[in-house]
Parts: C-alpha cells; structure tokens; sequence
C-alpha cells in the first residue's frame, strides 16, 4: 500500500474501523512510515477524546487482575491473538514461577518487588487468607490511600505501607532482616509526641494489616523488641517514616 | 515519605517495568475507570467489559515497553487497546449474537439519542460540542464505527451508503473533530 492510499484509511484504522487485509496494509505501511505513524497517533488521541468517559469499574475487578499478575503467560486469559512483539524484558524464570505458585498468593503478589523470593520463612509468615489479601490489595486502589516507604539507616529502604483515611494500615512488603525467634518487630505511631504500639508483626515481617485509630500520628516507626512486645519503644528505631 | 499520586504517568509505567505492583495500582486508579468505561460502552456487557480491562491491564504489566510516552499520553495509549479489544470481541461470534439483539431494537427505534443522553452525562463538555458541531451525517457514521464496534463496510450496509461515502465522512469528520478538539484546547484524552 503506498503513502495516499494509507492516507485514506488512517482515521478509519484509527476507529477500529478496518478488517483484514485493509487492517493488516496499513499496519504493513506504518512500519515504514513516520508521517502516517504520526498521523494516526494525533487521531488515536481523538478518538480516546470520545471514549474517555470515566465509569466506576465493579469492586472486585482490581483484585481479580493482581491475581494474574504472576501467571506464565499460557495461562493468562486471552480474548484475542496477542500480537508479535518481542519482550524487551527478561521474562521470570519458569522455575521461580512454579515456586511462586506454591506460596502464599499473597506473598506472590506483593513482596516479590522487595526481593523476597527466595526467603521461606518470610513467605509462610505472611500467609494470610485469601480475603485478608484482597483487602490488602482492595487498599492500593481505595480513595485517599497513601503509600509510605519506611527506611533505616542510610536511607534504606525497609517496608512500604498503605494507610487509608479510616486508620486501617498495611505492611504490604518489607526487607527487614530477619530476628531471633525470640524477638519481634513493633510498629508504632507517634501521635502528640507520643508513641503508641501500632501492632507486632512478628520477626521477619512480610504482611500485617493494623489499626491506627484515634489522633493522627505524625510518624510511623519499627523497633526490635523482645518477642511478647513493649510497652515503651527500645532504641534504635529500625525503619520509620514521616507521614 | 513515597506518594505515587504525584508520580507521573510515564513515571510509573517504567516502575510498573521493574514489576512495581503499587505502580500499577495506581495506573488502574487514576485510568481504571476509563479503560473499563469505554468498554462497557462498546460491548454493553458487564462481564465482557471486565475481561477486557483485565486484558489491558495484564498486557500493560507484561510489556510495559509498548507504551511510548513520547506517541500521546497513557490514557488514550489504554482506551485505544480497549477499544480494539472491546471490538474485537465484539466481532467474534460469542459477542456478536448478544449484540445483534439490540441492534434489532436500535434499528427499531430508529434513532440513536439513547447513547446521547448517556454522553451528556460523562463526556466533557468541549468534546460533546466537538462531536455535536459535525455535520450529522459524518457523526452518525463516526458514532456507528467507535461506539458500536462496527467495521465501515458495516456502517455501509446498515445506513444503506456506499463504502466510499461513508470512508469518506469517516476521514473528514475524524478530522473536523480534530480541528474541534484542538480548538478548544483538547487535543487527546490526558
Ligand atoms: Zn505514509
């Protein structure tokens, strides 16, 4: 198909408006063509214009999509063909994967991006139930959630949380090292100057949901307390963030 | 302190390539609604309209880089793969029998205000006047093609056109669109 003629049939390729081999000549000569490439770039922009009417998709589906995340690609639902394009990302291994599935699916989803993978114990720690993980991940997408990074020393990043205006939190990854079995991790929050115990979240944290009711706290902090909690924060702090 | 709802779109697409589950939570808040909007729109099923926007988002997980910021902004990126997908499930078999039952009726009632009444309500005011402002016999064709998922030889066929008549309302009112759009300011979906 030459440049006039692709011309002619940019804006209803644009639309969707174009079957089979049309469709496919054109495509053939965008790939080769700047201007027209352009060209239906600027339209696509116009027809997004007219299909761009927010509507509040059901509840339940950002959940369902996360759930997805960690599929092989086989598996993940396909209405139509996907089309041929050669992934500029490393692909997961197949093997870590299978070894994904195995875990808790909350794990799965959430802490991979905190390097996680490998740490068993921080997996079977975390295995929450399957409707406690989707109200963790229901709190990435709620109005007003507020995602904050914890870090340590050097400005290390050590746990990310979700808070949501109601006081409902979540630890929804973490690199804290690992403690004794006789220690644990508390979370606290200063309010008015004052800590307050937040919750325990056991020596190697991966996933927790607490309550911060009550007074706005000004900072969220971790320490390394013995294993039944304190009732006073023990220095150092560990990990904390000012919110 | 990390606020992704100050992070830009492009910003988080490539945090979403280093496999950043929040950043794509937060991609789903901010278009979400969108993405499933124009499909619900297109397919005027529900269940379908989730399938698709699962489709798009999963796609946008796995292949991050075919997204590029510097060819229009996110949004219109995901509304036009909902919108393909939207379609192309819409042609296929399962799809199309549902929608042939209220083609029927919309042929029926011969009239097409029924999805007026519902853009009021949600498209911005600047692209209701852009589409408003076209001759009608180019937005009927246009609104037929995007908003019904049909091809232009379909367009043809139903108002009884020749194919070269409606390709050529298609192109000039697509562009007179354009020129609206940019008019007032809009020059894609942002
Ligand atoms: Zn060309």
């Amino acid at each position: 198909m030459n440049h006039d003629d692709a011309t002619e049939l940019l804006a209803l390729y644009a639309l969707d408006a174009l079957e089979g081999d049309e469709a496919a000549e054109v495509e053939a000569h965008l790939v080769d063509c700047p201007r027209c490439a352009s060209e239906l770039d600027s339209l696509r922009g116009v027809a997004a214009a007219m299909g761009n009417a927010t509507e509040a998709p059901p509840a339940h589906l950002w959940a369902k999509i996360a759930g997805h995340l960690y599929d092989a690609p086989s598996e993940a639902p396909a209405l139509v063909k996907p089309a041929s394009v050669t992934p500029v990302r490393p692909r997961r291994s197949r093997a870590l994967i299978i070894s994904w599935a195995a875990a808790a699916a909350l794990v799965a989803v959430l802490a991979l991006a905190l390097g996680h993978a490998n740490d068993r114990a921080a997996r079977l720690q975390g295995a929450l139930t399957a409707s406690a993980k989707n109200e963790v991940l229901a709190a990435l997408v709620a109005p007003g959630h507020h995602l904050v990074t914890l870090t340590g020393s050097h400005h290390r990043e050590l746990a990310q949380m979700v808070t949501l205006p109601d006081g409902r939190a979540y630890l929804v990854s973490s690199r804290l090292p690992a403690l004794a079995p006789t220690r644990t991790y508390q979370l606290w929050a200063i309010v008015a100057g004052r800590p307050i115990s937040v919750g325990l979240l056991g020596p190697r944290p991966s996933l927790a949901a607490v309550t911060m009711s009550g007074a706005r706290a000004s900072v969220l902090a971790i320490t390394d307390e013995p294993s039944g909690g304190s009732v006073t924060p023990t220095m150092p702090i560990v990990a904390s963030t000012t919110l | 302190m990390d606020d992704l709802s100050e992070a830009s779109d492009p910003r988080l697409v490539t945090m979403v390539a280093r496999y950043s589950e929040v950043a794509l939570a937060e991609i789903y808040r901010r278009h979400g609604g969108a993405v499933f909007g124009l499909a619900r729109r297109v397919l005027n099923d529900t269940t379908d309209a989730e399938d698709v926007t699962q489709e798009v988002f999963l796609r946008l997980w796995n292949e991050p880089d075919r997204f590029d910021p510097s060819r229009g902004a996110l949004r219109s990126f995901l509304l036009t793969q909902s919108h393909a997908r939207a379609v192309d499930l819409i042609r296929s078999q399962g799809a199309r029998r549902r929608r042939e039952a209220r083609e029927a009726a919309i042929t029926a009632a011969a009239t097409y205000d029924v999805r007026h009444e519902a853009w009021d309500l949600v498209l911005a005011d600047e692209v209701v006047r852009a589409l408003a402002s076209l001759p009608p016999e180019e937005r009927q064709v246009i609104e037929l093609a995007y908003f019904e998922g049909h091809s232009y030889v379909k367009v043809a066929e139903l108002l009884n056109q020749p194919e070269g008549t409606v390709k050529t309302r298609i192109r000039n009112g697509m562009r007179r669109m354009r020129g609206a759009l940019v008019d007032a300011g809009i020059e894609g979906a942002t």
